[in-house]
């Protein structure tokens, strides 16, 4: 099996290495949980993966292709990615947010393929009674739901979450967490989501990138994964 | 439809100030053709009324970009000390046309006001990518606009008699001062910053989601945020050269709108901040022509007096 995402030789940071020698291969139905102290260096690899920060050395394959090849347009058809940022403003709506997703498939106008991608998404996140609230009245779990429903509409194989737990309580994480397996099992998408609570996401992920002092330690597969 | 019918609603109330800032301080029949009555219409207040109409719009869509673009609903082109740099640069073209007459037009003003406004926009462009877009930009644009106010000082300080009163009058505001061919480049220029805005919108209202998030869906913030502050120096610089500073129709008309409406097409909210935007200045031209205080009102004195409150009040409602 080809890998969705493949990563050789790579060293991140901005203008200095951080983490150097990444070496690291994601599949299809992949969830992986990238853990690592603050500042160790989860979100600049995150953004790096995303193209919003520029490869040190080595290189990044999204199936096959080179992401510095790839027009910055053809990436957002490759992968999406949701930043840790809780957005509040009274005229932004859960809906307006999902709708966002297929903003790299948008012609002239929304055509009728562009509204069923944000209904499945929407359906599939199961926020469509509350699709129509503005996001200073909604929860940071359901904001969290329009997130994810939001990169599901933008129908890449590769999603990146930077650590999309921070401002949740402890159920709301298990939701969360259950909501992404799932979607990453029945969608066959490949999840990357980085986090400092290590405990929480056991039995949760497919294997574990952990960055330590500048390194990127990759841990066995969870015996339950895919249970 | 809700959106079609506000729209339809805004433009009524637009037209119905147009016709009372044509017909104040007394009803001139537009069948006249000849006479001091029928010039007053179409020579005077018409040109006027249309001023008011551009430069209201022009000044709120600027707005409208640097709220969204900074996320900051106080900026302003007035409060980030844009219409300062524009000012200040039209100064000192005035002056220099003393000795380079040939300078003296509106396409020379206007270009001024254009290099002035964008001189600022760079500035604050800098400050903003350093230090975040909170508090710090609105003091910086203040900061900025005491410096060129008291270069323009210095300005008028040399000046001759006839230069500053028209210097302190232009300061002051005034729609009256663009006709004929002036007023065909001042419409045609603010155009052309609305159409170039209104094509990148939606790329803006991505940036709601953060620049990052915005550029993994495709968008090239870097050159969306430059070419939206072109569009902010061509309108409000343009504006001001024209019609000189006008203070708080472009932090205002944006929060109205945001009152009014709530809605991520950037488009469809960039068309009602041009409307009421021009709604605020011909509201702000009858007041001034009315001779309520049996002369007329500067411009300035009738935006703060109708945005100064206003202002305060969304401030106030923030904090609650």
């Amino acid at each position: 099996m080809k890998p969705v995402l493949n990563i050789v030789n790579l060293s991140i940071g901005q203008e200095t290495p951080i983490v150097e020698a990444i070496n690291a291969q994601a599949f299809k139905n992949d969830l992986i949980v990238l853990t690592g102290e603050n500042g160790s260096g989860k979100s600049t690899l995150l953004k790096t993966i995303a193209g919003i920060y520029k490869v040190l050395s080595g290189e990044i394959f999204i199936s096959g292709e080179s992401i510095s090849l790839l027009p910055q347009k053809k990436r957002a058809e490759k992968l999406a990615f949701a930043s840790t940022q809780r957005i509040r403003e009274d005229y932004i709506r859960i809906e307006d947010v999902v709708r966002f997703g297929q903003f790299p498939y948008l012609q002239l106008s929304e055509s009728e393929n562009n509204n069923n991608e944000v209904e499945k998404a929407i359906t599939l996140m199961g926020i469509d009674k509350i699709r129509n609230k503005y996001l200073n009245q909604v929860s940071d779990g359901e904001w969290q739901k329009a997130n994810i429903a939001r990169v599901l509409a933008q129908k890449t194989d590769l999603i990146l979450m930077d650590e999309p737990t921070a401002f949740l309580d402890y159920p709301s994480r298990m939701r969360l967490y259950r909501d992404l397996k799932e979607i990453c099992l029945t969608q066959n998408k490949t999840i990357i989501v980085s986090t400092h609570d290590i405990d929480s996401v056991k039995e949760f992920a497919s294997s574990y990138w952990h960055i330590d002092q500048g390194k990127l330690d990759i841990l066995q597969e969870s015996p339950t994964w895919r249970i | 439809m809700q959106i079609y019918k506000l729209l339809f609603a805004l433009v009524g109330l637009c037209i119905l100030l147009i016709v009372s800032a044509l017909a104040i301080p007394e009803w001139i029949s537009p069948f006249q053709t000849e006479g001091i009555e029928a010039d007053l219409l179409w020579n005077y207040r018409l040109p006027k009324t249309i001023t008011a109409l551009i430069a209201g719009a022009s000044l709120s869509v600027s707005g409208f970009i640097l709220q969204q673009l900074y996320r900051n609903n106080l900026a302003g082109p007035y409060i980030l000390g844009v219409s300062s740099g524009a000012s200040l640069a039209v100064a000192i073209l005035i002056i220099g046309s003393h000795y380079f007459p040939f300078l003296n037009h509106g396409i020379g003003i206007s270009f001024a006001g254009f290099v002035g406004a964008s001189m600022v926009l760079l500035l604050v462009m800098l400050v903003s990518s350093r230090f975040g877009t909170g508090a710090i930009i609105l003091l910086f644009g203040v900061i900025i606009g005491q410096i060129t106010g008291a270069l323009q000082g210095l300005l008028n300080y040399m000046a001759v008699p006839g230069d500053l009163k028209n210097f302190t009058l232009w300061s002051m505001g005034s729609f009256s001062q663009v006709i004929e061919f002036d007023l065909l480049f001042f419409g045609l220029s603010a155009l052309l910053g609305m159409f170039w805005a209104f094509l990148i919108m939606p790329q803006l209202s991505t940036m709601l989601l953060g620049d990052e998030v915005a550029y993994t869906l495709g968008v090239n913030t870097k050159s969306i945020s430059i070419q939206l502050l072109i569009c902010t120096g061509i309108l409000s610089g343009i504006a001001t050269a024209f019609c000189g500073p006008i203070a708080f129709i472009g932090m205002a008309i944006p929060n109205v709108s945001r009152l009014l409406i709530k809605t991520v097409n950037f488009r469809f909210m960039l068309l009602v901040n041009a409307i009421l935007g021009a709604a605020m200045a011909l509201v702000s031209d009858i007041i001034s022509s009315a001779e309520i205080l049996s002369f007329n009102i500067p411009i300035n004195v009738c935006t703060a007096l109708i945005g100064g409150p206003f202002i305060i009040y969304i401030l106030l409602r923030r904090k609650r």
